[in-house]
Order: structure tokens, then sequence, then C-alpha cells
């Protein structure tokens, strides 16, 4: 029985412990990579968290954050009418949901690009509209491009959301006088919260840390936390490892305490709700 | 009332008295809970009309109407405690905290779960969600309640008790419980008058004893309790001959379908004649003159309080008659022994009409 963790255990060592701690050690060095500075220190991260980086950073998560939020509040109305159709209506539905989560991201990133670039149909099509927004090499056009490219992730984890529902309970609630609007806020919110929470950090960490839009989408004039990061290791002009395992460092920060916060909200919405204090009885 | 191009409910007519513990009873299938759901205002009929003391509520939508549900799978609301699910129904009315919390306090009392006012729905057993239901369902004080098989996810022990409980409540609280279920038993448990639904069709409302003891169809016969239906033609209009042994019994004749009381009045109809297990006795001496059938034992059941034999007739081998005898009080038959029948019972049940059930 002992043996049975052994997986996961080397698992966690191969992959994650020992990454993690060698970024750690790599954020620690006191030069970049090309210098022959070999003392420890936190040099790095007086850098990442001093201008311009850490406006960048918290741009970043600002920018995540809107990104994630609009992907919710297109996804919510969406999923919930798929969830309530016809069982065959909801398949095609699903199916054709479904199809952008079996493409290669950077492939539909591609395409997406052909789109957006001046004479693209869709920068095209807003020109017509009247807004004509240009899109190519703007905070605009990467902001449509994570809509675009992470709506497909936070589909299905509400969609199971949503289906799991249980409709009596909503019957239950129209019997016993619950108007629409009630129905919305004391019986479906409360059961779905902890659902669109989890679908949001789901898109919200990923977003956070994304550099393949912004460099295509945004031409590398958008900076993100992201595009930072990638051209601290992979740039071809001055490469600076120790300050991107910073930056990397500091990307994760912002991840766990999202997720953090994230487990609070669960935590807090599945303790028996508010009417607990309320309640004049006393447990024997 | 016709759902997805079906009719599932034709020429359902009754009415429901204050006060009156009431069930639709049936197969899966019958329609009972389409009819529920016209009731609770979760469906409109494609046809027909709804009354409420009068007035007219077909069209009138489920959160407007003075009756609560109780539903099969309870549909308690999980992320809310015992008390919020039990309150929940008042604070829509928008009542006075105080009032939603003495009202909620003595219906947790009556379901006799005052102690679990603060606990969460999933730390609940299913005996106990149920009690849940039922308090949520009967706080607001509505003037009906509907139930829809509330006590089928219980084990057997726990529904025949729940059963009396109800009961006990619904005459406490005077209020008109409407009860769906296709368990014959569990009608007959708690009901004052039970509508008996087959196919979407009403075959008969009646108080237990006169469903038992005239059923108005073959139908409610086999539904309700055990019948044997023995082939026969009339003589008179009280008086029928059994086709294969030339037995004669007193009937009295039920109406079926489109026939009246009166068209079956007459001779040399055919039909069933139903008689009950526990009217058939068995005589000492086989082949005795006063014997109405005789038949062969197949199988022999002991059910505690009276034994249950299976008789194969030898007047005719594909007819197999269930017979009830006191399990005090006769001698045991072993099988493959043939005894003589007699029927001491009058005024049995005919169903002229077709052979074929």
């Amino acid at each position: 029985m002992k043996w049975s963790g052994l997986p996961a255990k080397i698992w966690m060592l191969l992959f994650v412990l020992m990454p993690f701690l060698w970024l750690v050690g790599l954020s620690l060095q006191q030069g970049s990579q090309i210098s022959d500075d070999n003392r420890l220190g936190l040099r790095q991260f007086e850098r990442a968290l001093s201008p311009p980086f850490s406006g960048i950073i918290s741009s970043s998560v600002a920018f995540s954050f809107a990104a994630s939020l609009t992907v919710l509040l297109i996804a919510v109305p969406v999923t919930w009418y798929v969830a309530r159709l016809p069982r065959q209506k909801r398949k095609i539905w699903l199916a054709l949901l479904s199809i952008p989560l079996g493409l290669n991201f950077v492939v539909r990133i591609y395409a997406w690009f052909v789109l957006v670039r001046p004479e693209g149909m869709i920068t095209q099509f807003l020109d017509i509209i009247g807004l004509g927004i240009p899109l190519a090499s703007t905070q605009a056009g990467v902001f449509l491009s994570l809509i675009y490219g992470y709506l497909p992730f936070m589909f299905l984890p509400l969609y199971t959301v949503f289906e799991r529902l249980d409709n009596t309970q909503l019957e239950a609630a129209i019997d016993l006088g619950a108007s629409a609007w009630q129905r919305w806020w004391l019986i479906i919110m409360p059961e779905i919260l902890p659902g669109i929470v989890a679908s949001f950090v789901f898109v919200f960490v990923p977003m956070l840390g994304e550099y393949l839009i912004p460099k295509m989408i945004g031409g590398g004039l958008v900076a993100t936390l992201g595009t930072q990061i990638e051209s601290q290791f992979l740039g071809s002009i001055r490469p600076n490892w120790p300050f991107g395992a910073a930056l990397s460092l500091c990307l994760l920060v912002c991840a766990v305490g999202v997720l953090a916060i994230a487990m609070r909200i669960l935590a807090r919405s599945s303790n028996g709700g508010k009417g607990e204090s309320w309640s004049p009885f006393q447990v024997h | 009332m016709a759902l997805n191009g079906r009719d599932v409910l034709r020429k359902v007519n009754f009415t429901v008295g204050e006060g009156e513990f009431f069930s639709l009873l049936g197969p899966s299938g019958c329609g009972k809970t389409t009819l529920l759901k016209i009731i609770s205002g979760f469906l409109n009929p494609s046809d027909g009309e709804l009354f409420w003391k009068g007035q007219r509520i077909t069209t009138v939508p489920a959160q407007k109407r003075d009756l609560n549900l109780v539903f099969q799978n309870y549909a308690l609301f999980p992320h809310m405690n015992v008390f919020e699910n039990v309150a929940f129904g008042m604070r829509m009315q928008k009542l006075a905290e105080s009032e939603i919390r003495s009202r909620a306090g003595v219906a947790l009392e009556q379901v006799r779960m005052s102690s679990f006012a603060n606990r969460r729905i999933t730390e609940l057993s299913g005996g106990q969600q149920q009690r849940i239901a039922l308090a949520r369902a009967i706080a607001p004080r509505p003037k009906l309640v509907l139930l829809d098989e509330p006590l089928g996810a219980l084990d057997l022990q726990l529904r025949k008790q729940m059963q009396v409980e109800l009961k006990t409540l619904q005459r406490q609280l005077g209020m008109t419980f409407i009860y769906v279920t296709h368990d014959q038993e569990e009608a007959f448990a708690m009901s004052d008058r039970i509508a008996i639904l087959n196919q979407g069709v009403l075959e008969q409302v009646a108080v237990p004893e006169v469903l038992y003891r005239e059923p108005a169809s073959r139908f409610v016969a086999q539904f309700i309790g055990t019948a044997n239906f023995i082939a026969a033609k009339t003589l008179s209009s009280t008086l029928a001959r059994c086709v294969s042994s030339g037995a004669e019994f007193i009937i009295r004749s039920m109406p079926t379908g489109e026939t009246k009381a009166s068209d079956g009045a007459g001779p040399g109809i055919l039909g069933e004649i139903l008689v009950r297990p526990e009217q058939f006795s068995v005589s000492g001496a086989p082949d005795a003159p006063s014997d109405l059938l005789m038949g062969a034992v197949v199988l022999r059941q002991y059910l505690g309080p009276q034994v249950r034999y299976h008789l194969q007739l030898l007047s005719d081998s594909t007819s197999i008659v269930t017979v009830d005898l006191p399990a005090a009080g006769h001698t045991p038959l072993e099988t493959g022994i043939e005894v003589g029948l007699n029927v001491h019972a009058i005024d049995l049940p005919f169903y002229p009409g077709s052979l074929e059930t």
C-alpha cells in the first residue's frame, strides 16, 4: 500500500519540485546568463518589481482579469442556453462548441491572425459597421483575441456545471412562489458559483502567462508578462534567464493568489450558506 | 390532454374534497404525473379545466397557486440548511421574520425534526430529507399539498412508518393531500378516496373498500389486490353459470366501457366473475356435490396470517386460481392434491364482454 503513491511522488519530484527549485535557484543569481556574476541575491526581483516591469505585471493581471470576466459573461448565457436545449439539439451545439478544443491552439491563433489583419475579414467588417478599430498590434486586438482563444475552455467546464443543475429544485422554487429573478439568485447562483469560480480560474491562470496571442496579434508592441518572460528566455537580443525566472515566479505568485481567493469563495459557498447565522435553533 | 402529440389523459373528471387524503393510483405511464403537473400548474392542459373552490384556475401560474409540492427526489436546496429550506416558501411570501421562525419551528416539530434545524441537507438520511421536504411544503400553510411518490426511495420498514405519520399529520393539519403513487398498498394505507388511472383514463374513484369489493372494471380488479376471473355466462341478472364447470354463482353485473349497468342485466351474456382469494373455501371431502370447482394444488406459499395456494382448475387446465386460507384453521394441502372449492360470498362482480384480458 505504501508503494501506491510512488508514481505520483516521482512525477511530483521530476516535473514539479525539481523544475521549481531550479527556477528559484536561477532567479536568485545576481548577474545575467552572460555575465560571470555568480553571487546570489534578490536583485532580479527588485528589478521585476520596479518600473517598467511592475507596471507590466499589474497591467497583465488587470488585462487577463478583464478578458476572463468577458469570456465568462459570454460563456454563461450561451452555455445556459445550450444546457437547457432538448437532448438532440444539445448534442449538435456541444459538438460545434468543442471543435476548437480539437484544434491546435497555435493553428487556431494563426487562422485568427489572418482575420484580424488590416485587410482581414473581421477588421473589414468592423470598418463597414463603423467600428473601425485597428486590431493588429493593438491592445484591443489582443483583448479580442484572448476572448476568442479562451472561450472554448470556458464552455465545457461551465456546461458540466449547468447540466448537473437539478431541474426539480427550480420547480420546487417556483412552487414555493419564487420569481425568475429570485430563482436565479437564490437557487441557481449558489449552486453554480463554485463551477463558475473554477471555470474562471482555469481560464484566468493560463491567460496570465499567455504569450502567443500578444506576440502574434500584438506584434511585439503589446507588452504582457507572458511576452516578457518569453523574450528573457528565448529572445534573440540579450536573453536573461535569471530575470526571466524571477518574472516567472511573480507570475506564479499571481496565479496562486487568484487560486487562493477562489478557494476561499468555494469554501464559503459550500458551508451551508448564510442561513446558518439566522437560525434560532441549536444543534444538540 | 395531449403531450408531445400523444394523448396522455382523456376524460379525467373528479373532485377532491377539502381536508381529504386523496390518492392518484396507477401503473407507471398511466398519466398520474401529468395530472399532478396540471394540478400544480407546471403544465397547461391542452383541453379541459381546473377549478379551485368554484374558481377556474386552469391558467393560473404555479407560483400563484395556494398549494405546495413534495417531490419524489425531495428537491431540497442543498446550499441552504434545514431551517432555510423550510423557511423558503414563507420568505417568498415576504412574511415577517418572527412569523417565519415560529412557523418553520412548528413545521419542523410536526415532522419531528426540530433538532435538525441547523443541519446541512447533505448530512441528512433519505428519510430525514423526506421529512424536511414535507415540512417545507406545509410550513407556508397551503390549502393543498401534492405528494409525488414521496416514499418511493425509502426502505419498506421506514415507508410503513412514514405512511402512518403522513396520515396522522394530514389529519392534524386538516390540509387536503393529493398523493400520487403506483403502490396500491400505500394508497390503501392512507387514503380517504382513491382515483385509479390507467392509460390516461380514470377507471374509478372510490373509497378503498369499494375499490376492493366492487371494482368498476377488470383493470381495477386486477390492479387492486389479487383477482381470480372465472369465465361465465349469465342466466339472469343475478345468476351466472361457470362456462367450464357449470357451477352457478350469484352475481352483480358491473358496467364496463360503453355498456351501462342495465345492459348486463339480461341472461345469456358471456363475461367473467371476480372472486377474491379469501372468498374461496376448500371443502373437506373432495367431489362433494356442493363443490363449485375442482382444482389441483400447484404451489403453496406461507404468508404468515394466511397460506396462499395456487390451484389448477380441473375443468379448465389453463386456469390457475389463487386461494387464501387462514394459516390457523386448515390442514395444509400438499402439492398435487385435488380439492373441491366453494365460494362463500355472494354478489360477485361480473364483467360482461370479451374474455380476452
